[in-house]
């Protein structure tokens, strides 16, 4: 219910229902063996066993469900493949030694102890008896006990391999920073979100109010030191949707939302500069769902999309969309940057498209701060002006009066 | 008024010569920013305010004032006595008999966009360790002390237009001490990426680029810190110790320090402390400071000092006695704390804490420990035949029956000792009332047999030597004598098993 109903929920990327590709991603070639662990687990029946069993076909039902529950299925993934791979190598490596005695089976310490001492005696004379035995083998040829064991081994070394990536690459770097490698191989740290928010905490006033998207929250609060109205700890649906509803509204009524919120500062991410994907309009449709769950007469999801239904940034998009106050906050002076000279000037490189609205100008914000590859911007809002500007002209008449009036004093 | 200092000539001055003195001054703080707010593209403008004449309590017979400016834009300039101007400088004078304490307010605003950069406060901590390292950590806030700039900052017009924000600073240089090592930049948030190292034979150079570009009235703050090997700095005979550094260090070039503290940590135990600096400090008092392996605290010498330019870039010496025997003491704490961990260890798993005794497990113990004893000594009993078999296939080689009748001899006495403890070993068994018993008796009887068939087969080796039985006979005597001893030895083995 969750997951359809309550869109802060569904716009949670990990709550998405999991590809065949996180599976490979994750479990590699255990997605293959975990069945075979899974049948031999069975044959075995007993009743830890029957644990094992269910516990495995209830992980794959949930781990299918959500990208998230993929969580509950590795432990007994990890487990079954363990078992479909030690019973292979108990087969295929199985050692002609341990034939030999049949009362030596239980592996007590004076087991061990005196077997040495025993075998002195029978130096010479055992082996010719047994050696006698052994024709009666198990038909297994050492060639294919040997490409078995090897194909086995290098499964399991391209696992480890692949292993190691993943948690080097996904798991471990931090999105914080964000580091790219040029074409001869040197790396190149765009460090833009700690920029911005170390400029917040440094040359913002102590008390400032900053409002963002809720991704943002913690961060802001932990690195810039700042108060937030909405972050990670999204409890508060309507107070998300009051955001929602600033940053896709136009500038007038936005600005009395922010307004009464008492904002001080606005922070978005924009990544058209770099092609950075995870930035606030790719986030844009979200917004605008929450913001719809709790105000559906002032916002419609289907006021920013083309007649056609979809979703652009140049010219042919909706005009809602192109004055709304995240696109202006996004584009800003974007549409007289050229970032090289096969493209034209505001052509945004995440979406790949050329922006529409290139003249954007702001009556009641004022840039702040944006970092050096554009990618947080930030913008403060400014106090209401001394005088209301007039909305009619000044009355203009043509009665001249008839005769300079003179005291008559 | 003002503040007057005394300057002492190498060799006096005798009526009529002449000397030259050159006087230095450095002044912070007096190029006030006009206007005061700016947007990002305009220039600074800034005021310079001072004297036109020579500031002297004698009489100046030919003064001439020179200014010399950052650039050639100059708004506007006081003219007394028909200044000339070139490019960037303003020429005022010569003017003549100048009566001692006479000032006249000199005023240029002119355009300079050099970095106004102030370290607002810097803390300087120097931790000395006899061990062979120096750690040095700076932590500085620094402020942009030029126009503030108003209205707001467009990142494009930065990039883009090049005369976009040019008295904001981008980057400046530190140079640290040429052997420093293990550099780090950082800040309350993480390490600082903008950095660059580079590494000359004498000095060490760090290119330094705050988070963000700095404009008027924008602050930061950071960390910077490195290690230097102690031999350069720390002069010791004796007992005695020198530590001679520099008070403050290089930060940029013109540096403006508006409050700087440093604190210096010497090792424990550093008596008789003695500090020597070449300028007025405000020394605070002593205080101790706790790191690690320490038990009663580091002294740590704290100065303070307000308003240092570059010129003040210079060495402190700090002098303290320090007793060499004191170093062993964090060796010796660490190697203690081991010490008594492994000792309680050792003494606590040899204590027995259970509440009751358990009369069957403890039975079980005591059994399982003599049937080990048991085992052994059957073991080596049947190494002792093995032995015996060896001594005959000698014999039948070298025929000499003195070796065959010593190894026998032995056989037997080693056969005899190890019954007895077996038959001990056996009625201990008994006493505990296990079964196992019967099961040594076993043994024992079978072993009897095995020591028969053992003299059997040296009686034969004997025999077959003395010529008296045939060879094909002794063989098949041979076999049978061993079929029966395998026989009897595997039953030996089945009944140990058992055990």
């Amino acid at each position: 219910y969750a997951k359809i109903h309550i869109p802060i929920i569904a716009s949670v990327s990990e709550h998405q229902p999991t590809t065949w590709v996180s599976f490979f991603f994750d479990l590699h070639i255990l997605v293959c063996t975990f069945p075979a662990g899974l049948w031999f687990c069975i044959k075995n029946i007993n009743d830890e066993r029957v644990f094992v069993a269910l516990y495995a076909i209830s992980a794959v039902y949930f781990a299918g469900v959500m990208v998230r529950l993929m969580l509950t299925l590795t432990p007994v993934v990890c487990m079954l493949s363990a078992i479909a791979f030690s019973n292979v190598f108990e087969r295929y490596l199985g050692d002609d030694m341990k034939r030999e005695n049949p009362p030596i089976e239980d592996s007590s310490d004076e087991d061990d102890k005196r077997n040495p001492g025993n075998l002195y005696d029978k130096a010479g004379k055992v082996r010719k008896h047994v050696s006698e035995q052994e024709k009666t083998e198990e038909g297994l040829g050492p060639n294919i006990k040997n490409i078995v064991t090897m194909l086995m081994l290098m499964l399991l070394m391209m696992f480890a391999v692949h292993c190691t990536w993943v948690t080097s690459n996904a798991y471990s770097s931090p999105s914080v920073v964000l580091a790219s490698y040029n074409h001869d191989g040197t790396r190149n740290i765009l460090d833009d979100f700690r920029e911005a928010y170390y400029w917040l905490r440094q040359n913002t006033d102590e008390h400032a109010r900053v409002m963002s998207w809720w991704d943002y929250g913690y961060q802001i609060a932990g690195m810039a030191n700042r108060t937030t109205l909405v972050d990670n700890n999204t409890w508060n649906n309507s107070h998300i949707a009051l955001v929602g509803k600033a940053m896709s509204s136009n500038e007038s009524a936005a600005y009395e939302i922010m307004r009464s919120l008492d904002v001080d500062y606005v922070l978005i991410i924009f990544g058209g500069v770099i092609g950075y994907s995870g930035d606030d309009i790719n986030k844009f449709l979200w917004m605008v769902r929450i913001a719809e769950g709790e105000h559906p007469k002032d916002i419609r999801e289907s006021d920013y999309f083309t007649p056609q239904g979809e979703f652009r940034v140049d010219k042919a998009g909706s005009p809602t969309l192109l004055n709304c106050l995240m696109y202006k906050m996004s584009y800003y002076r974007f549409g007289e940057m050229q970032l090289d000279f096969r493209t034209p000037p505001g052509f945004d490189r995440t979406r790949n498209a050329e922006i529409g609205n290139k003249d954007i100008k702001f009556k009641h914000l004022e840039e702040a701060f944006t970092s050096e590859h554009w990618l947080v911007r930030i913008y403060k809002v400014k106090q209401l002006d001394n005088r209301e500007t007039l909305d009619h002209k000044p009355r203009v008449t043509n009665i001249v009066p008839k005769q300079k009036y003179l005291s008559k004093k | 008024s003002g503040k007057f200092f005394s300057v002492k000539l190498p060799s006096p001055l005798a009526p009529g010569a002449k000397v030259r003195v050159s006087v230095e001054m450095v002044f912070t703080h007096v190029l006030q920013p006009y206007p005061t707010h700016i947007t990002q593209s305009e220039k600074q403008f800034v005021v310079f305010e001072g004297n036109h004449y020579f500031y002297s309590p004698y009489v100046t017979k030919t003064q001439t004032t020179r200014v010399k400016l950052a650039s050639r834009n100059v708004e506007s300039y006081t003219k007394l006595g028909n200044p000339s101007r070139t490019e960037d400088m303003i020429e005022y004078g010569p003017f003549k008999d100048i009566p001692p304490y006479s000032q006249d307010t000199l005023k240029v605003h002119y355009e300079n966009n050099s970095p106004f950069l102030t370290i607002t406060s810097m803390t300087r901590v120097i931790e000395v360790s006899h061990w062979g390292n120096i750690a040095v950590e700076e932590t500085v806030d620094l402020k942009h002390t030029g126009a503030v700039l108003k209205g707001p900052f467009s990142r494009y017009d930065y990039q883009r237009q090049p005369d976009s924000g040019i008295s904001s600073v981008k980057s400046f240089k530190t140079i640290l001490p040429a052997a420093a090592q293990d550099v780090y930049y950082r800040d309350e948030i993480g390490n600082i990426s903008t950095s660059h190292l580079l590494v000359l034979d004498d000095s060490v150079e760090m290119e330094i680029r705050p988070r963000f570009p700095l404009f008027g009235g924008w602050k930061t703050h950071y960390i910077i810190g490195y290690n230097l090997p102690s031999y350069e700095y720390l002069y010791s005979l004796g007992d005695q110790y020198a530590l001679k550094m520099r008070f403050v260090d290089h930060v940029f070039d013109e540096q403006v320090t508006d409050s700087l503290t440093v604190k210096i940590v010497l090792p424990e135990g550093a008596k008789n402390i003695h500090v020597d600096s070449p300028y007025e400090i405000n020394r605070a008092l002593d205080e101790l400071h706790y790191t690690y392996l320490d038990t009663f605290g580091r002294p740590v010498i704290v100065a303070h000092k307000s308003n240092l330019v570059e010129q003040h870039i210079q060495d402190i010496v700090v002098h303290y006695t320090f007793n060499k025997i004191l170093m062993l003491q964090e060796p010796l704490l660490v190697v203690g704390a081991f010490y008594i961990l492994f000792f309680t260890v050792i003494v606590y798993v040899r204590l027995d804490f259970s509440i009751t005794k358990d009369p069957a497990a403890e039975a079980r113990m005591k059994v399982a420990c003599i049937t080990e004893q048991v085992l052994t000594l059957v073991n080596k009993r049947l190494g002792l035949y093995r032995h015996f078999d060896e001594a005959v296939n000698k014999y039948k080689q070298s025929r000499d029956i003195s070796t065959l009748n010593s190894g026998k001899k032995s056989l037997e006495m080693e056969h005899k000792a190890l019954t007895n403890e077996i038959a001990s070993l056996q009625s201990k068994l008994k006493t505990e009332g296990s079964d196992l018993c019967d099961k040594v008796s076993e043994i024992q009887k079978l072993d009897g047999q095995v020591k028969e068939l053992v003299l059997k087969s040296s009686v034969e080796a004997e025999r077959l030597v003395a010529g008296k039985l045939k060879k094909d006979t002794y063989i098949e005597n041979e076999k049978m004598h061993s079929n029966k001893r395998q026989d009897l030895v595997s039953k030996i083995d089945n009944i140990l098993d058992a055990l």
